[in-house]
């Protein structure tokens, strides 16, 4: 081979570790934040979001790996005698209105689960960071020694001690800490990432927690379960739930204690939505995907005449895609009276079940003759493709013969429900490509957002996220729009605001709301912000 | 700007991975998507640390963040990222203190890079010249990576690096000889 040739195979683009893209995310995602919202608010409520945010962004960073890497984890369950539920527990009058087949019987025999992988192995490393601050160093040490603690109490789990231990093993998990910024009012930030380690492959999964906060002088008080105390113990407490939840493989009697919870017909249907709601969270999200489960959830759907609950049980069903939901959405299609339940069944017959010719059949019967627009649209949208959807969703908000919140509800759907086909034809995955179109979008539409802003402190919200998505400068229904947010807009929104204001450099209207700010507004965080904007927009022009 | 002192921000935007892929500026994702190993890979090859590889990726793609909505097309925030991460690590090496150091393999995971899998690749040549590249000069690092790891063309790198093409071409000239003469000795059948 050519030596160049050699240089070119032997300085080929690796892959870093995913938890990277996660830490990227998050720190991007507390820029956004700052960027659009600055200013200090209560400590607890920003650690949470936070937190929150650092999960979503580990899982957006999830979502994004190859599909190759993102298979998900083998779910370790080991049966024991106190199995599901036994099929006679269960009601006979699962789902009524759907044509009973030997599948979807609620049989719910004990399942074919594969042996747990015990033990999990965990090798926490020490602290990397050059830490001069002694009150930071010993926080974090503090915090690792309980964090450590804390999964030594996990009896399938075992701490090593350093990487020699881990040689030869299949498979480790790695837990690192790093220091995030100073140490502020006795508190120490932290950046937490845990990653699985399979040696001979580069793609290990893994989570990122950022911001989590450590306080020595904070006293341990009982906190909620899935909240976190910033004292060492309280935090470990937490991060190490979370792990078990999000990074190590299931805990098979967990598990199974969930399961026979979602499966058991003398609760309270709540607690069964609430025990096929922590199965879907849990890692890889591949409990509910078991037949029984499926069936727990069809049972419960039927049974329960609450209609809140019922959409919330098929919004859990997102991607299962088992053949048995079929035929109870179709029944949910044909005979229920709520909207919601309807619409969140169709979105899953769309998007899950678009190419079935069973759900194909329901969706043309839905498209024809729902009583509700959107449901229609929706089952349209599965048949017509991604164009006609579009195009549907402007034209309503167009459309002044509709109600204000219809326009607003078919907005709010379109936003939340993106195209899931990326790279086909029309395919939108957010509202910001489809409004970078202009093809798509014109003035008209922009106006008529505008003119819906001021109706809902949600829908103000959703199109302050697409406002930020959008980021177009200099088009006068973007002024307009920008403008009607800024009515009434709290002092995080204006932050958001101004940004999108200043790139709008042309427009007088822009200036004007500028100035006005940067003059009058009672926070001089934002004066100064738009003092810049304008300063910015003055030598730009 | 080291993100890794950050403060963390007053404020955030709401949870769930739905807020998150709105809030999120979708360009964003798809540039981190694509361009990801590519800024990973110069910065660990020039820097020849993973710790802060990963630390200037971070920045490089904050950067960008910050910078997107001047993004005029993807070659243009392709050139854009080379440049931002090349001109980090070059920052980072000019200062003393951070210059790659040894550590022990007890307490920290190798840095070193994961071999190659593709079979026509010689691995002991591909390590060997990971380690020579470390020896070159930072700029000549930094050329040979956007010749070989991102092949540009001589006019190309020079606009990266705020070069001369003739400096360009001198540092490539030197470098491979200089390389391929330290590898010439070697069993890797050049």
């Amino acid at each position: 081979m050519e030596f160049e040739q050699q240089l070119r195979a032997a300085f080929a683009p690796r892959d870093p570790r995913p938890e990277l893209r996660s830490r990227i995310l998050t720190r991007a995602s507390i820029q956004e934040g700052a960027k659009g919202k600055g200013g200090r608010a209560n400590r607890t409520i920003v650690v949470g979001a936070i937190l929150a945010f650092a999960a979503a962004a580990a899982m957006v960073a999830w979502s994004l790996r190859d599909e190759s890497a993102s298979q998900p984890v083998v779910i370790a369950i080991t049966p024991s005698t106190a199995g599901p539920t036994p099929a006679s527990e269960v009601p006979q009058n699962a789902e009524p209105s759907a044509p009973r087949t030997k599948e979807t019987t609620m049989a719910s025999d004990p399942q074919e689960i594969p042996p747990a992988p015990s033990p999990i192995h965990i090798l926490m490393l020490p602290l990397q960071d050059d830490i001069s601050d002694p009150v930071a160093r010993t926080a974090i040490n503090t915090f690792q020694s309980e964090l450590a603690e804390t999964l030594r109490a996990i009896p399938e789990l075992v701490l090593l001690s350093d990487l020699k231990q881990a040689e030869g093993l299949p498979s480790y998990f790695r837990i690192t800490v790093r220091q995030l910024g100073e140490t502020r009012d006795g508190i120490t930030w932290i950046d937490l990432e845990g990653g699985e380690e399979i040696p001979g492959k580069r793609r290990r999964n893994g989570v990122a927690l950022s911001g989590l906060p450590i306080d020595l002088a904070s006293t341990c008080v009982p906190v909620p379960e899935g909240q976190m105390s910033p004292c060492p113990k309280g935090l470990a407490s937490y991060v190490s739930g979370y792990l078990r939840k999000r990074l190590f493989p299931p805990d098979p009697g967990q598990l199974l204690q969930l399961q026979n919870q979602a499966l058991n017909a003398s609760l309270e249907s709540p607690r069964r939505l609430e025990a096929l709601t922590e199965l879907a969270e849990t890692k890889g999200g591949g409990a509910l995907r078991e037949a029984a489960m499926v069936r727990a959830a069809i049972n419960l759907i039927s049974t329960s005449a609450d209609p809140t609950l019922k959409a919330q049980v098929w919004k859990l069903m997102k991607g299962i895609r088992h053949p048995d939901l079929i035929a109870p959405l179709a029944a949910t299609m044909r005979n229920e009276f709520d909207g919601e339940v309807r619409l969140q069944a169709v979105t899953r017959l769309q998007e899950d079940f678009a190419s079935d010719p069973a759900a194909r059949e329901v969706l043309e019967s839905v498209a024809r003759e729902d009583s509700r627009p959107l449901v229609r649209a929706v089952a349209q949208r599965a048949l017509g493709g991604e164009a006609d959807w579009n195009q549907y969703v402007l034209t309503s908000v167009k459309d002044a013969s509709k109600t204000d919140m219809e326009r607003i509800e078919v907005f709010t759907y379109f936003v939340s429900q993106p195209c899931s086909m990326a790279g086909a034809s029309g395919c939108f995955s957010s509202s910001g490509q489809l409004f970078r179109s202009r093809q798509s979008v014109d003035d008209e539409a922009m106006q008529a957002l505008a003119g819906l802003a001021g109706r809902s402190s949600e829908f103000r919200q959703t199109l302050l996220n697409v406002v930020n998505e959008l980021r177009e400068s200099d088009r006068p229904a973007m002024t307009s729009l920008l403008l009607a947010l800024l009515d009434g807009a709290t002092t995080g929104e204006k932050h958001q605001l101004i940004t999108g204001l200043s790139s709008q450099h042309t427009d007088p209207r822009s200036r004007a709301a500028l100035e006005k700010i940067a003059v009058e507004d009672p926070d001089s965080q934002l004066r100064e912000l738009a003092a810049k904007a304008l300063r910015d927009s003055s030598s730009n022009n | 700007m080291r993100t890794t002192n950050q403060k963390p921000a007053a404020s955030i935007p709401d949870e769930g991975l739905q807020r998150a892929r709105q809030e999120m500026p979708n360009a964003f994702l798809q540039a981190l998507r694509e361009h990801e190993s590519r800024v990973y890979s110069i910065a660990l090859r020039i820097t020849g640390r993973r710790v802060d590889a990963e630390e200037l990726t971070q920045d490089a793609f904050l950067q960008l963040h910050g910078a997107l909505e001047r993004m005029v097309d993807p070659d243009h925030l392709k050139r854009w990222l080379l440049r931002a991460v090349v001109h980090l690590c070059l920052n980072r090496l000019r200062d003393e203190r951070r210059r790659p150091k040894l550590v022990s393999i007890d307490t920290l995971p190798p840095d070193s890079e994961p071999p190659a899998t593709e079979a026509a690749v010689d691995p002991l040549l591909t390590a060997r010249l990971h380690q020579l590249l470390l020896e070159l000069s930072t700029e000549a690092r930094a050329v040979m990576l956007l010749r070989f790891q991102e092949d540009l063309d001589p006019s190309g790198i020079a606009a990266v690096l705020d070069m001369s093409v003739n400096t360009v071409k001198s540092h490539l000239r030197r470098s491979i000889d200089w390389m391929r003469e330290q590898c010439a000795g070697e069993n890797h059948g050049i």
